[in-house]
């Protein structure tokens, strides 16, 4: 069971295996529950909309064919659940900003690497959704341009685009932080 | 000035942007590992195989009990029904005179042949309330085919007094096997006990004709009980039928008064009043 593919494993869940499921499940459970993490920032809503990600999955597995990719398919419908909740919500603001400029601020010996990670996190939560969205697909899932243009809806030169514009802010703070490292 | 190629290749986004994402991928790389929680698997696990279950076709448990409400409803109207509708044949109710064949053999056998009249016995109830008479059927089967091998051989040779003997034996024999069989059926014997008292008193056949002799054996395969007397004849030819019932016997003599048949009515007044000495004939009748 272990050396199928994803769209196998799918259609045998599908047709009634729930070893089929269990592995499946195995495979991705880590990726995309960083990749809903890190766009929602939040552990409890998080886990949440992780759950409800499954729950369509898993409602949804009489109409996936096998021909589509399942990884695909499992993103575009955790990033449209999302995507969901975020219209949803209203906007909030974040105070966080403040806070990595003060940490920005800070003395260099006082950033260890595990603060320096926890700031690009940080700096990734900042990232408009859209980018945020894309960066993370990219990230956790390892999909190519086209599938995370697939998946999120747009043209692949939107989502490289995106793309482009998510690293470059990602890459300023981490050359402030390796510069205020240096200093 | 510097030129933008001069610059470091992770300073210059618009080229390097995958290095960046590298840079980015191997800077998020040492973060703890976040993983669902254990609980959250769970739940989600569970709820893939709730599906799966739910989603299977249920086993048809009303089948069990809809094929057994059916076997029940059915059991039971067939017990109602036999109860209902077996004819009583201790007192001769549901056995009818079949009118249609006395004119009709009387015609067919009145040159130089014997009458050979039948008694049919038709039950006007439903083919259950027949399962009773099904003994009686296979009984005048047996006598048919009997008659027709002695009759083939003897009775048609014989002078009419020994065809009388060989049909009243024939009868005996068959009323003899029929008490030996329904020994345990006392309702049945009965009935059969008062058939063969009112049937071997009546006069027999001197001659047969053959084919008066097939058609009973038609008739009686066809599912009508349909018994060659051989005990009723009349000179003329003219044939008649046992009234098993004074009522039924009553009302065919009215039917022969009606078309006029006033001799066969004579027989058959006689035959009645020999039958049922102590019966009350209707006044029509008595003139």
């Amino acid at each position: 069971m272990r050396d199928r593919s994803d769209e196998q494993l799918m259609k045998t869940y599908a047709g009634g295996s729930m070893e089929a499921f269990e592995v499946l499940y195995e495979r991705h459970r880590g990726t995309l529950y960083r990749y809903i993490l890190r766009l929602v920032g939040n552990p409890a809503t998080a886990n949440d909309l992780y759950q409800g990600s499954w729950e369509k999955i898993i409602k949804a597995r009489g109409r996936y064919k096998d021909t589509a990719p399942f990884k695909a398919w499992m993103y575009r419908i955790a990033h449209n659940h999302v995507m969901d909740h975020f219209r949803r919500e209203q906007p909030v603001e974040d105070t966080q900003a403040e806070d990595m400029a003060d940490n920005q601020a800070g003395p260099v010996e006082r950033i260890s690497v595990e603060k320096r990670q926890q700031q690009l996190v940080t700096a990734i939560e900042k990232l408009p959704p859209e980018q945020k969205d894309t960066l993370m697909l990219k990230l956790e899932s390892g999909l190519d341009l086209q599938t995370i243009a697939d998946v999120t809806g747009v043209n692949r030169e939107t989502a490289k685009s995106r793309l482009r514009y998510a690293v470059k802010k990602l890459r300023q703070v981490m050359g402030s932080l390796e510069l205020s490292q240096e200093l | 000035m510097m030129d933008p190629k001069d610059r470091k290749p992770e300073l210059n986004p618009e080229n390097n942007w995958e290095q960046d994402l590298e840079s980015v991928r191997s800077a998020l790389s040492g973060l703890e590992s976040v993983e669902p929680p254990d609980l959250l698997d769970q739940a989600i696990l569970n709820t893939a195989r709730r599906e799966l279950t739910a989603s299977r076709p249920r086993p048809m448990r009303w089948v069990g009990a809809f094929a057994t409400a059916a076997v029940v409803i059915l059991a039971l109207s067939i017990v109602v029904q036999q109860d209902q509708k077996t004819p009583d044949l201790r007192s001769g109710n549901g056995i009818k005179l079949d009118a249609a064949r006395p004119a009709a053999t009387g015609k067919e056998n009145s040159i130089g042949a014997a009458a050979i009249p039948e008694i049919q016995l038709t039950s006007p109830q439903s083919p259950a309330a027949l399962s009773s008479e099904e003994p009686l059927k296979m009984e005048a089967q047996t006598v048919e085919r009997k008659r027709q091998k002695d009759a083939a051989s003897n009775v048609a040779a014989a002078p009419p007094s020994e065809a009388d003997h060989a049909a009243k034996k024939a009868m005996k024999q068959v009323s003899e096997e029929s008490s030996f069989r329904h020994a345990d059926d006392p309702d049945l014997a009965e009935s059969r006990e008062h058939f063969e008292d009112e049937s071997l008193d009546m006069p027999v056949a001197s001659t047969r004709d053959a084919d008066a002799e097939e058609e009973p054996v038609r008739a009686a395969q066809a599912g009508t009980l349909r018994i060659e007397s051989s005990l009723v004849e009349k000179a003329e030819g003219v044939s008649a039928e046992i009234m098993l019932t004074p009522e039924a016997w009553i009302e065919y003599m009215f039917e022969l008064q009606k078309t006029e048949q006033f001799g066969e009515l004579k027989v058959e007044l006689e035959a009645f009043r020999k039958s049922y000495p102590a019966y009350p004939l209707p006044s029509q009748l008595r003139d």
